[in-house]
């Protein structure tokens, strides 16, 4: 059966494809273990805002083609109208090369768990990347290609950096791009596609997180500012070439400036729940 | 790598501490002049008159020179801590600062004296102040990544404020107009009730989500309750004032207990909340602060209780109204304020003084810069002062609460003398002799 109703184009978002038509949703949720949380309401709220077809199709590993004429086949639309969109697909940005900015410090946040459990991990990523000050950069965990986030964060003037590790383990850096400062509006950069952003001068990934002996401290019974004083203190007293892991209930903001004019570098580990791992060391 | 540089600035985002400092100083001085102005007003209040302009100059020294110029101190170190975003401009936060101390000053001046000219120039500053702040806060907002419970306080507490100067300038207008007639009571209970529970109590409610469990290591408690107080306070708000203000007879009569049903059961949230943090604190020993806070959750526990008789007696119990505005405005908020306050300023004051010489040299506790005896002998007095005035109010004793209200004063005359002691080994670095620490901390 074909009508002349609107063919479904690659450009187009699940919101609008589900707005018309309900049985899409299970149609695109079985395509894969990762879009099956559309299945799941808020998740859908979400995701259905701000992912295309054709990121679909990439998530699925689907031909684009394929998809656009089952997804209008649903619809009752011959293949033959929704093909001539395709060719006019946009090119993705792939976003896999292996390469960083410079930075002073890693922001860690796994999701894998969060999305295991059915969680929505969107306004944890949203909240991290929120708080990212200027040299800093996010480390995403995740068990997808986040693909639909890349063009979310790049509206908000960052760029990423994607790693596979496993077919259900990701590692996806997010970065300010140049010019994007942490104090600055994300609108500054929206119109910056996020390859522009990937940077010449880039270190390995081995790098970020030195191996070195750790001491650890733990400021959780602490009220502030005494996290910070004996943190300071410990710093001082630190074996050259060592790690000092500070356990914290929160992130500690008003340590962090401190640390950057002392020289340190740090990274955040916000993983664990109701735990902050803050591991700082120097550069000898 | 680089390491970004900070400007002398505590953190990344946050105002320099002049622009907070600024309000809190000029905060302290209102407050001042309100605790003596109750000794001024003692016969009136014993006598449960409320419409006098000396009551209303010393209410509005309390509303508007204490708690919003503290809360517009507080809000500006908080936006970047909090919510990770800076004030949208600093300038203007300076801007609305010196507009709005005149204006207060002005505007208290003119009710006291009765003077037609200072309280229209003052409420005008006062006007323009809150527009540049509402506005500063509102474009900060904006740009916030994660909307929490914070943010939601402060966007209610924020509209109700825009609502409360709106009700006060009317109120204003018709000490000459006269247009509200009679129904200036019910506009200026519902002036009163938006502005403390509305703008005020919304306010502490997104504050204390953060500062309660972070200074009592109170890290697992349930923070749910916030989220209920935050629902059912604002709807209970509307509904009482719109019950308060409408003319339909029906509506009269049954709005208002809608309202107020709704509003106890967001007091009682947040009290719980409140309660629940206390609770889950890791160390059982309170310092003077959070005494204060505490006595203050007290205090507005018993008026929410009042509350409900307040309605059924309205008017006639003038009396019964007066020491509901002494337990809830100076015992409850007032009071709760001043708790935040010797925990923030002090600790923002060290920071500022020492944030150099940590982990590199021995420096003092937050605590040691002012003393807990006295602090604790502050509390005794304020809260001394608070009970002997809603009592004395209550039997109609002048003797009683001109007592009470010298008591209130020298508590916070000595509430005071903390923070400038504060003030003078924080800013005066040279005064603080570190190798004068004793081996146990103790201040010489």
């Amino acid at each position: 059966m074909t009508t002349s109703a609107e063919p479904i184009k690659p450009s187009d978002k699940l919101q609008s494809l589900f707005d018309r038509d309900e049985r899409l949703i299970d149609m695109i949720a079985s395509r894969s273990p990762q879009l099956a949380k559309l299945r799941n309401s808020p998740m859908r709220r979400i995701m259905a805002r701000v992912t295309t077809v054709q990121q679909v199709a990439r998530l699925c590993a689907v031909p684009l083609d394929v998809l656009l004429r089952d997804l209008n086949g649903v619809l009752g639309i011959s293949f033959d109208s929704a093909e001539s969109s395709a060719k006019d697909a946009p090119e993705i940005e792939r976003g896999d090369q292996v390469a960083l900015p410079d930075f002073s410090s890693q922001v860690e946040l796994d999701v894998r768990e969060d999305l295991a459990r059915g969680g929505e991990p969107f306004s944890r990523i949203m909240s991290a990347v929120g708080a990212l000050g200027d040299g800093e950069v996010l480390h995403l965990r995740a068990p997808f290609e986040p693909v639909p986030l890349f063009a979310v964060m790049a509206k908000r003037g960052f760029g990423h950096s994607v790693e596979r590790h496993a077919d259900d383990d990701w590692s996806v850096w997010f970065f300010r791009q140049d010019g994007a400062s942490a104090e600055e509006p994300a609108s500054k950069a929206a119109s910056e596609p996020a390859s522009k952003a990937a940077p010449n001068h880039s270190k390995p990934i081995a790098d970020v997180t030195p191996a070195r002996p750790e001491v650890r401290l733990d400021v959780r019974n602490l009220e502030p500012p005494e996290p910070m004083v004996h943190t300071l203190e410990a710093l001082e007293s630190l074996p050259s070439g060592s790690v000092l892991l500070q356990i914290n209930s929160r992130v500690p903001q008003f340590l962090l400036p401190i640390l950057r004019e002392r020289g340190f570098h740090f990274t955040i580990d916000k993983t664990r729940p109701d735990e902050v791992q803050v591991s700082i060391w120097r550069n000898d | 790598m680089t390491a970004p540089g900070m400007s002398g600035l505590i953190m990344t985002g946050t105002p320099s501490l002049r622009l907070p400092g600024e309000h809190f100083a000029a905060g302290l001085v209102f407050l001042s002049v309100g605790a003596a102005g109750l000794i001024w007003i003692a016969p009136e209040l014993a006598a449960g008159v409320y419409l006098s302009p000396h009551v209303a100059a010393v209410t509005h020294c309390f509303t508007l020179g204490w708690l919003t110029m503290t809360i517009f101190g507080a809000l500006y170190q908080l936006l970047p801590v909090a919510l990770g975003v800076p004030i949208a401009s600093e300038k203007v936060g300076h801007i609305s600062f010196w507009v709005y101390v005149p204006g207060v000053a002005l505007f208290v001046c003119g009710v006291a004296s009765s003077s037609e000219r200072l309280r229209y120039i003052g409420i005008a500053l006062i006007a323009a102040a809150v527009l540049c702040v509402v506005t500063n806060v509102a474009m900060s907002l904006r740009r916030v990544p994660t909307r929490n419970v914070i943010w939601a306080a402060i966007v209610i507490a924020m509209s109700f404020l825009t609502l409360t100067l709106l009700l006060g300038a009317l109120l204003a207008d018709n000490l000459q107009s006269n247009v509200l007639g009679a129904w200036r009571v019910r506009v200026l209970a519902t002036h009163l009730h938006v502005a403390l529970l509305g703008w005020v109590l919304m306010m502490i409610a997104g504050i204390s989500h953060r500062l309660l469990p972070m200074f009592l290591l109170a890290h697992k408690a349930d923070t749910r309750w916030t989220r209920q107080a935050l629902i059912l306070v604002p709807i209970g708000v509307v509904l009482l004032a719109c019950g308060l203000v409408t003319r339909n007879p029906q509506l009269h009569g049954a709005l208002p207990w809608l309202g107020l049903l709704f509003v106890e059961g967001g007091i009682v949230s947040f009290l719980i909340q409140g309660a629940l943090f206390f609770r889950a604190r890791k160390r059982p020993r309170l310092d003077a602060g959070l005494r204060h806070a505490a006595a203050a959750l007290v205090f507005l526990g018993i008026a929410a209780a009042v509350g409900p008789i307040v309605l059924i007696r309205g008017v006639t119990d003038t009396h019964l109204d007066v020491a509901y505005i002494i337990l809830g405005l100076i015992g409850g908020l007032s009071l709760y304020v001043v708790g935040q306050f010797y925990k923030v300023v002090p600790f923002l004051a060290w920071m500022s003084r020492f944030r150099n010489d940590m982990g590199k040299k021995s420096v003092p506790t937050v605590a040691q810069l002012y003393s807990q005896s006295v602090a604790n002998t502050d509390l005794v007095f304020l809260v001394i002062g608070i009970l002997g005035m809603s009592v004395g109010v209550l039997v109609g004793a002048v003797w009683l609460v001109t007592l009470a209200a010298v008591c209130f004063a020298a508590g916070i005359a000595l509430f005071i003398s903390q923070i400038l002691r504060v003030a003078v080994r924080t800013s005066l670095g040279g005064l603080w002799r570190t190798p004068a620490l004793s081996p146990t901390g103790a201040v010489s």
